[in-house]
């Protein structure tokens, strides 16, 4: 059993981001459930809000894709990483 | 969603500038013009080609080191072979001898813009090297010289450093 079926995973990505798009392919592959939010799309002062949260969760300005599994987190397509993080 | 002719339009602009400055574009067309559907988007949502790969205030002057293309592709191409969202790469990646991959954020938490000791940012002894192109005289303030000077078109060993009016 992989840690995502047992964690929630989510990823927050840009819609407009190259790096995303593949992330989401990977994650699609690899049959990993997910909860997919594009933060670019999102109304100002939530998506102010919501950097602020991720930054506070990773220590530094978020950079996308990232990745959250559990208390766990991956920043760019890394798939050593996400596979890692995930237990693919 | 963006007109596919202007995507085309745009990526042909851009292919030939960078061709025509000693720049390459990512040889992965579909990526390449993804990534342009994205500048062509955040021209019509910001006014300005804010990076694909990376959140925009929306604001012209936070976001002015991430407008494409950002003051980090050269650092970025020197190091990894391509630019941060990928649009760019080197001619090694063209030739397929180095693989795209992705490229750590090195952009700081404050952008260089808004950060103080920054305001007025002068290239003095000490700072980033001058390079100077033997060939047409092109000067450039940067870690290492272009790969390809991009007004004559000479390669980077036709650069030499420079410093107080003479090679050193």
């Amino acid at each position: 059993m992989s840690e995502s079926d047992t964690q929630n995973v989510t990823l927050y990505a840009l819609s407009t981001c190259g790096w995303c798009k593949m992330t989401r392919g990977w994650l699609d592959e690899n049959h990993v459930e997910y909860e997919c939010i594009y933060v670019d799309l999102m109304p100002k002062e939530e998506r102010e809000a919501l950097v602020a949260q991720i930054q506070e969760r990773i220590g530094r300005r978020p950079a996308f894709p990232t990745v959250f599994c559990g208390d766990k987190f991956v920043v760019g397509f890394n798939k050593d990483q996400l596979k890692e993080m995930l237990g693919l | 969603m963006i007109d596919e002719k202007r995507v085309d339009e745009l990526y042909r602009r851009l292919y030939e500038e960078a061709e025509a400055s000693g720049y390459h574009l990512n040889p992965d067309v579909p990526f390449t013009k993804s990534l342009i559907e994205g500048l062509l988007i955040n021209e019509d949502r910001y006014g300005y080609w804010a990076c694909p790969c990376r959140i925009a205030e929306g604001n012209k002057e936070y976001d002015l080191d991430i407008i494409c293309p950002c003051d980090y592709r050269d650092p970025d191409l020197d190091e990894y072979g391509a630019c941060y969202c990928a649009l760019y790469v080197t001619q090694e990646v063209l030739d397929g001898k180095r693989p795209v991959q992705p490229v750590p954020e090195r952009r700081p938490d404050v952008p260089p813009q808004l950060a103080k000791k920054a305001m007025s940012v002068t290239v003095e002894e000490g700072s980033l090297p001058v390079w100077r192109c033997r060939v047409c005289g092109y000067l450039c303030a940067r870690e290492n010289p272009p790969s390809v000077c991009p007004v004559c078109k000479a390669k980077k060993d036709r650069f030499e450093r420079f410093a107080f009016g003479r090679a050193v």
